[in-house]
C-alpha cells in the first residue's frame, strides 16, 4: 500500500468521528466540513511523521483543535459569514430539544474554553491529555473546564443546571 | 443528564452529508509540499530545479488528479435540486483561456439534489472552453433551476436549442428556436424561469427576444426595444427592461412602464398576483469600473407593475453587519423575497494554501417589516466557477 492509499484509507474511516469533535467545536455542520478539510490537508502535508506517531487519533484530534483555535483569531466579522451556516436539517432521531439546547449553549462558551470542554468530555482524555493536546498546564486546564463549565451553567436551562462540580477537576 | 451524555447527545445527531473531499486534501497537501520543496530549494538549487519541474511536467507529475463526484444524471426519477455548480474541475483558470478544458467531464454542469446526490450534466452546455480572452467575461451558457427545484433550463448544444426538463419524470422540452454554439459564446444569454417551469424567457445578443411556453411551443414576442427580466406563473406577467434603464410589466400584450427612465432597480421575481414585483434600493452606486455598490442596498420596496404605485418601502432589520446584496430571487412565502449575498472565504485569505470555498449565502426580506432570515449556504471549493440557486 502506498503512503497515498494508506492515507486515504485512515482519513476515510476516520472521516464520521472528525467531523463529529468539529461539529461539537463549532456547532455548525459546514463549518466543521471545512475545519475537517483543513486539517487533513494538513496531516496529508504531514503524514510521513503523523503515520509514525504513538497515538496517530491523538496526532489528529490536536491538528483538527489548532485549526480551529487558529481560525478563531481571525477577525470575527470574517467567521460570521462561515459560521453561519444554513439552517441544518432538523437531527434525525434522539433529543432533539436537548441538542438544540446544548449547541446553543456551547456557542456561547469561549473557543479555548469550549476546546477544552469536548477533549474532556466527548474525547474522554484526562486533564494531563487534555493539556498536552493544548500545549497547555493542567491547572489552566482546570481553570478552563471550571469556567466552560460554568458558561453552561448559566446557558442551559433548569433541567441541566446540576452539571456536577465534580467533574470541572 | 451529566456533561459526558449531553456531549453524547450532541456528538449522535445524524449529520448531513458531507462536503469534505479526501482527493482534494490529497491534491492540496501535494500543491502545498511542492511549494515549500520550491522555496527551501530556490535559492541553490534553481537551475536544478526549473530542469526537475520540465521532467515532472512532461510526465504529468505536476497533474493534480481530480475525481468528478457525481455520475450523469439518470433519465427520470431525480429529485427536487437543492443547486447547481460548475468549478473548472477545482483547478485554476485563467479567464479566456478555457482550452485546456476542452472535452473534460469534470467542467460540466453538477446538481446537487436536496438529498445531497450530485449529477454531472452531459445535456447541459456548461463553460465556454473556446472563449476568447476579449471576452472572456462570457464564461458559461446558463442554467436555471424553479424554486422548488423541480425543473431546470439549459442550452443543449446537442440540439441547439434552449431545454426545460421535468427531473422525476425524465420529459425534456425544447424551444422552437435554434440558437448556434458561436451565437451563445459572442454575446451573454440570460435564462429566466417562471416559478412553474413552464414558461422560459429568453434574453440575449443574437437571441429571440420572448418567452416560450415549452409545453405548447407556444411563443410570445417582446414588444420592440424590451427584454424580459423575470417571467410570473402561467407567462401572464412579465418584468421587462429597455435600453433607458426603465422597468415595466408586460400583461395582456401592452407594457406598462412602472419606473422612471435611468431608474433600473434590481428586481426579484414576480409575486403569485402576478403583478407585485420587489426590488432593493437605498444603496450608493460606486466606481463605475468596479463591481457593485459603494454602499449596499438597505430597503426593499414593492410596486404595483400595473399602476406604478408603490405598495411597502422599509429598511432591513436584523441583516448581518456586512450584508450586501448581490441578486434577487424568488418569493419564498407571501412577504418574503429571496437574495443572495456572495460568500467570502476569509479563512483563505489568511491561507492561500488551501482551496478557496466559493459561493452564495440566501436570505429571505420581508417586504412588511424588512426583517431578514438567513435560508442556506451554497459553495463549493475552487478557484472559480458559478453557483445557481433555485428561484435565482
Amino acid at each position: 500500500m502506498s503512503l497515498d492509499e494508506e492515507y486515504t484509507a485512515y482519513v476515510t474511516g476516520r472521516l464520521s468521528w472528525l467531523r463529529r469533535i468539529a461539529y461539537l467545536l463549532c456547532q455548525d455542520w459546514h463549518r466543521a466540513d471545512d475545519l475537517v478539510q483543513t486539517a487533513i490537508t494538513r496531516l496529508y502535508v504531514k503524514w510521513r511523521k503523523a503515520r509514525v506517531a504513538d497515538d496517530l487519533d491523538a496526532y489528529v484530534r490536536v491538528v483538527l483543535i489548532r485549526v480551529f483555535l487558529a481560525e478563531q483569531r481571525t477577525a470575527w466579522f470574517s467567521r460570521v459569514r462561515l459560521m453561519s451556516a444554513p439552517p441544518d436539517p432538523p437531527p434525525h432521531g434522539g433529543d432533539r430539544d436537548t441538542a438544540v439546547d446544548l449547541s446553543r449553549a456551547l456557542s456561547a462558551v469561549p473557543p479555548r474554553q469550549r476546546a477544552t470542554l469536548v477533549l474532556r468530555f466527548h474525547c474522554d482524555l484526562s486533564v494531563e491529555q487534555t493539556a498536552a493536546a493544548l500545549g497547555c498546564s493542567t491547572g489552566t486546564v482546570k481553570s478552563q473546564t471550571a469556567r466552560g463549565l460554568a458558561t453552561l451553567r448559566s446557558t442551559l436551562d433548569a433541567p441541566y443546571s446540576h452539571l456536577s462540580h465534580t467533574e470541572e477537576c | 443528564m451529566d456533561t459526558r451524555h449531553l456531549f453524547d447527545t450532541l456528538a449522535g445527531q445524524e449529520p448531513p452529508l458531507t462536503t469534505v473531499d479526501v482527493g482534494r486534501a490529497v491534491a492540496d497537501g501535494r500543491a502545498t509540499r511542492r511549494r515549500r520543496r520550491t522555496a527551501l530549494t530556490a535559492g541553490a538549487l534553481s537551475v536544478l530545479l526549473i530542469a526537475w519541474l520540465g521532467v515532472a511536467q512532461a510526465r504529468g507529475g505536476g497533474d493534480v488528479a481530480v475525481s468528478v463526484r457525481g455520475d450523469a444524471l439518470p433519465a427520470s426519477g431525480v429529485g427536487p435540486l437543492r443547486h447547481a455548480y460548475y468549478d473548472w474541475c477545482g483547478k485554476k483558470w485563467t479567464p479566456g483561456k478555457g482550452g485546456p478544458f476542452a472535452d473534460k467531464e469534470c467542467v460540466q454542469w453538477r446538481v446537487v439534489t436536496r438529498t445531497g446526490q450530485t449529477f454531472r450534466m452531459p445535456e447541459a452546455l456548461s463553460v465556454y472552453t473556446d472563449q476568447t480572452e476579449a471576452n472572456y467575461m462570457n464564461t458559461a451558457a446558463p442554467l436555471v433551476i424553479t424554486p422548488d427545484g423541480r425543473r431546470v433550463a439549459y442550452y443543449s448544444e446537442k440540439d441547439q436549442r434552449f431545454a426545460v426538463r421535468d427531473l422525476a419524470g425524465g420529459q425534456i422540452w425544447l424551444t422552437p428556436q435554434k440558437v448556434d454554439r458561436k451565437t451563445m459564446v459572442k454575446g451573454g444569454v440570460m435564462l429566466k424561469l417562471s416559478p412553474d417551469g413552464r414558461h422560459l424567457g429568453l434574453n440575449g445578443v443574437g437571441l429571440p427576444n420572448a418567452v416560450v411556453d415549452v409545453e405548447t411551443g407556444r411563443v410570445t414576442e417582446m414588444p420592440e426595444g424590451w427584454q424580459v427580466l423575470e417571467v410570473g406563473d402561467g407567462g401572464g406577467g412579465v418584468v421587462v427592461g429597455d435600453q433607458r434603464l426603465r422597468l415595466g410589466l408586460l400583461s395582456g400584450g401592452e407594457v406598462h412602464p412602472f419606473s422612471a427612465v435611468n431608474t433600473r432597480f434590481d428586481v426579484g421575481g414576480l409575486a403569485p398576483d402576478g403583478r407585485t414585483v420587489a426590488y432593493l434600493t437605498g444603496g450608493e452606486d460606486g466606481d463605475p469600473g468596479k463591481l457593485g455598490k459603494s454602499r449596499p442596498d438597505d430597503t426593499i420596496v414593492t410596486i404595483d407593475g400595473m399602476t406604478g404605485k408603490i405598495m411597502t418601502k422599509v429598511t432591513f432589520r436584523g441583516a448581518p453587519k456586512d450584508f450586501r446584496p448581490w441578486s434577487m430571487g424568488s418569493w419564498v412565502s407571501p412577504t418574503e423575497v429571496a437574495v443572495s449575498d456572495v460568500l467570502h472565504d476569509r479563512a483563505w485569505m489568511k491561507d492561500r494554501s488551501i482551496t478557496p470555498t466559493m459561493g452564495e449565502v440566501t436570505y429571505a426580506i420581508d417586504v412588511n417589516t424588512g426583517r431578514v432570515r438567513k435560508l442556506a449556504v451554497y459553495s463549493f471549493r475552487g478557484w472559480s466557477g458559478d453557483v445557481v440557486m433555485p428561484g435565482f
